[in-house]
């Protein structure tokens, strides 16, 4: 018995060398990093690393530590010479892309990303339109820390707005995937103020195309089932009508060779400024919408197959309908598939005015 | 006359034994008492009043016609000395070598008051005091059954504390009031001043910081635990009783559940749960994440808690272990002074200091509310011992989580949990009814259940009787037409 206790003390205490301490504020947190390419095969990668202040939760600084190298470990080593405490990266939350960067491919520096247990595959990932450098130097908000504000940016347009839903995990799996291509938020910097102005469409590691925010909110339509969204609906008489989206289904159905899309949405009128909602207004209304919903779903899909892209996963969904699939196959035939779209839209009130 | 026979020797020491030659005209007594423990009263009034009056009666006959109730003739020398000790008065009459022996005992000591470490609000407020026949007298009158055992022994060769045990035949497993027999048979310890000396002694596992037998001042308490098949003992000068045998979850259920509707108890019950593993965890979760997991705190949390501790010039467990010692201080300072001066003691260490120490930089906010909040949640463990437990507990958690962060307060779990297995009271085991696992006596662990579902006594005790009453008629809310 005595000797057991013995055994077993004396390895807790050796053993515990073993364990690597970091105490919380002895080292160098970032939330937010940002690539960008210099040349061929130099990269330029920038941290931001806050600085707290005792008894003052809310009066965060940043400080911005940039170096260019070859490989992203070996610019992190090099960026520690400059810091007063040791770096820990485990608390990365943003990962930015410059959109040279990413037209280059991105494969190099997720590997790192995801070959390291310390970091989150919560995080998100954004391609910046234009250096990421510059949109972490710009001055944006001086209430929150740079990347705890950025992270609330991607994360509530992709819980509430209009990005489809997209972190290291989710774009992990798209690229390497079968049958699916990844996309990420595209972030510009405007004037001193950070906006998420669409989605980057990627083919396997590289940006190829982008969508606008209105683009992008259709293709989370397609994507998922979403309960929010602001509709702008042109009438022929050219007046403007907004519509929220209550809640939204998507399903995909496999008919021979061709792939359709069921969408279902229920909506509420939230403008109308002189337009009647009359039942039978409604009804015409609906049915315009409904059109327009159609023909901007159709085009947003022929681009994809136009590029050969295909940010919906229909290769993954047609995978899981045919055990013959093969992916040659598929994406020799994909840009000529027939893609149909099914809208059917409920609009379930239109206010308390008539 | 004759003189003081040379057995009365040892006691003409002290001075509070008196001796006195009585007469009558016609016989001629010496009396013996020893007057610190006698009642003086009964004494003139009855025993010395009844021999001046009634001259010429036989030693015989003077023993019968004697007006007392406790009597005894005996001519043991070594039963004399034992009763004169316990406030006997020995009347011995020269010629006859018998003595008679009266019980003119007085006791002093407290009435029953109002429980007041086991305090409640709804509920009967009686507690046990010191002197074993009022408690005796409290449990059975509750208690009005034939089938209630008290079995006195006497523990101790110095003290000869006289120690009750008490069950009820037709319930109680046999197995365990042997065991209570036994083990109390054979405690080998000179005084026994307080139940808790015994409870130490008897115990299964006597190492073990963890209670095997659960000390009650509650009357109620003891009798809700004698229906269910528990043993009850109880000891002359112990204001507390133990009930055993008992099991894990009944340290963390407060009597006070009973008298509350089952849902607002059940409801305490599982917050006090909650705390008890709050109080244990907290501070060290709080060592392992900021010296190892800082990286799982949310981006929400991550400013408040490093502006709070960026100045503090110690590792994290050094700060904890500076302000859990600080909190145990004003434990310590608080339970050793009387109760006025223990207020102070309080403002001038929560407030004084907690606000001194954080603005010094010694801790930081975040771990000053931990802490307290950490104290504040072992205070709500009803059992006093128990709540000592937990207060111990913690500190090897946050020397684990030092040493290996999260993997490390795991580790320390396991060994609390495999002791804990190992634990037995009376031999039952301790985890019952979780581990082993007997899903009929889980109702009353975590949520107390309404009382038409405690018709059958927990499984765990192996009672003679399981049934309480007709499960089919519980619950009955007839209209009186039917």
């Amino acid at each position: 018995m005595k000797r057991t206790f013995c055994t077993v003390l004396m390895i807790g205490l050796l053993l515990s060398a073993c364990a690597k301490q970091q105490i919380l504020d002895k080292i160098n947190l970032f939330i937010v990093a940002s690539f960008d390419e210099i040349s061929r095969d130099q990269l330029e990668i920038t941290l931001v690393v806050p600085r707290f202040q005792a008894g003052k939760p809310e009066a965060v600084s940043d400080e911005l530590y940039s170096k260019i190298g070859n490989t992203s470990t070996g610019i992190r080593e090099s960026l520690r010479a400059q810091m007063d405490k040791p770096l820990q990266p485990g608390k990365l939350s943003v990962v930015l892309f410059g959109s040279d960067k990413a037209s280059s491919g991105i494969e190099k520096e997720l590997d790192v990303l995801l070959r390291n247990a310390f970091f989150s595959r919560g995080m998100y990932l954004a391609v910046v339109d234009g250096r990421a450098k510059n949109v972490l130097e710009a001055n944006f908000n001086k209430k929150q820390e740079k990347g705890i504000f950025l992270y609330h940016v991607l994360d509530a347009n992709t819980k509430n707005g209009t990005l489809p839903s997209q972190n290291l995990h989710e774009f992990e799996y798209a690229l390497v995937g079968k049958g699916l291509d990844p996309y990420l938020p595209l972030i510009r910097n405007d004037h001193g103020r950070v906006v998420v102005s669409g989605t980057a469409l990627f083919k396997n590691d590289k940006f190829v195309a982008t969508l606008d925010s209105s683009q992008s909110r259709l293709m989370k339509l397609l994507l998922e089932n979403v309960n929010e969204g602001i509709f702008e609906v042109k009438l022929d008489s050219g007046a403007f009508l907004a519509i929220e989206n209550v809640g939204s289904t998507v399903k995909y159905h496999m008919k021979n060779e061709a792939i359709l899309i069921s969408l279902n949405m229920n909506c509420k009128i939230r403008e109308a400024e002189r337009y009647s909602t009359s039942d039978e207004h409604l009804r015409s209304l609906k049915k315009q919408f409904k059109e327009q919903l159609h023909q901007e779903e159709t085009e947003l899909i022929k681009t994809f197959q136009k590029k050969a892209i295909d940010p919906l996963g229909l290769g993954d969904f047609a995978r899981s309908r045919n055990r013959h699939w093969k992916e040659e196959d598929w994406m020799r035939q994909y840009p000529t598939m027939k893609v149909d779209v099914d809208v059917h839209v409920n609009i379930m009130e239109s206010g308390i005015k008539l | 006359m004759f003189d003081i026979p040379k057995i009365w020797e040892e006691f003409r020491e002290s001075s509070d034994f008196v001796y006195l030659r009585q007469s009558n005209h016609v016989d001629h007594y010496l009396i013996c008492f020893l007057k610190s423990i006698t009642d003086i009263n009964v004494l003139n009034e009855q025993i010395l009043d009844f021999i001046s009056k009634n001259a010429g009666l036989l030693f015989d006959e003077l023993f019968e016609e004697l007006p007392i109730a406790e009597k005894e003739l005996s001519s043991d020398w070594d039963e004399i000395r034992n009763k004169l000790l316990l406030g006997y008065v020995a009347i011995q009459q020269a010629p006859t070598a018998e003595t008679i022996l009266l019980n003119a005992s007085s006791s002093k000591g407290r009435t029953v008051s109002k429980p007041e470490i086991e305090f409640n609000v709804e509920g009967s407020k009686e507690a046990l005091v010191e002197s074993l026949d009022i408690n005796l007298n409290l449990i059975r009158k509750r208690l009005p059954v034939a089938s209630l055992r008290i079995k006195e022994l006497h523990v101790g060769d110095v003290s000869k504390s006289r120690v009750a045990i008490c069950y009820i035949e037709d319930i109680t497993n046999e197995q365990y009031i042997q065991t209570c027999l036994q083990r109390i048979g054979d405690i080998q310890f000179d005084t026994v001043t307080d139940i808790t000396v015994i409870q130490q002694i008897m115990e299964d596992n006597s190492n073990s910081i963890f209670p095997q037998m659960l000390g009650t001042e509650r009357t109620d308490r003891i009798v809700w635990g004698l229906t269910l098949g528990q043993v009850c003992i109880v000891v002359d000068g112990s204001p507390n009783a133990i009930l055993g045998p008992v099991t894990f979850q009944h340290f963390f259920a407060s009597y006070e559940d009973y008298y509350l509707p089952w849902l607002i108890g059940s409801i305490i019950r599982m917050i006090r749960f909650t705390s008890v593993m709050f109080s244990i965890l907290a501070s060290s979760v709080y060592v392992a994440v900021l010296t190892y997991h800082g990286h799982g705190i949310s981006n929400a949390f991550l400013p408040t808690i490093i502006a709070s501790r960026i100045n503090v010039p110690f590792p994290p467990v050094v700060e904890v272990l500076i302000m859990e010692l600080a909190i145990e201080l004003l434990r310590e300072a608080g339970a050793r002074l009387p109760s006025k001066i223990g207020q102070t003691i309080g403002i001038v260490g929560g407030i004084v200091l907690g606000t001194a120490a954080v603005q010094a930089s010694l801790t930081s906010n975040f771990l000053l509310i931990i802490v307290a909040l950490s104290a504040m949640a072992s205070f709500t463990t009803p059992v006093f011992r128990m709540s000592n437990t937990i207060r111990i507990l913690r500190f090897p958690f946050i020397l684990f989580a030092q040493l290996w962060g999260l993997l490390g307060i795991f580790m320390c779990s396991i060994i609390v949990v495999t002791h804990l297995l190992r634990l037995t009271s009376l031999g039952m085991p301790y985890l019952v009814p979780f581990y082993p696992l007997r899903l009929k006596s889980l109702t009353d662990t975590i949520i107390r259940p309404p009382y038409s579902k405690f018709h059958q006594r927990p499984g765990f005790y192996r009672t003679k009787n399981p049934a309480r009453f007709d499960k089919r008629k519980s619950n009955l809310k007839n209209d009186i037409d039917e």
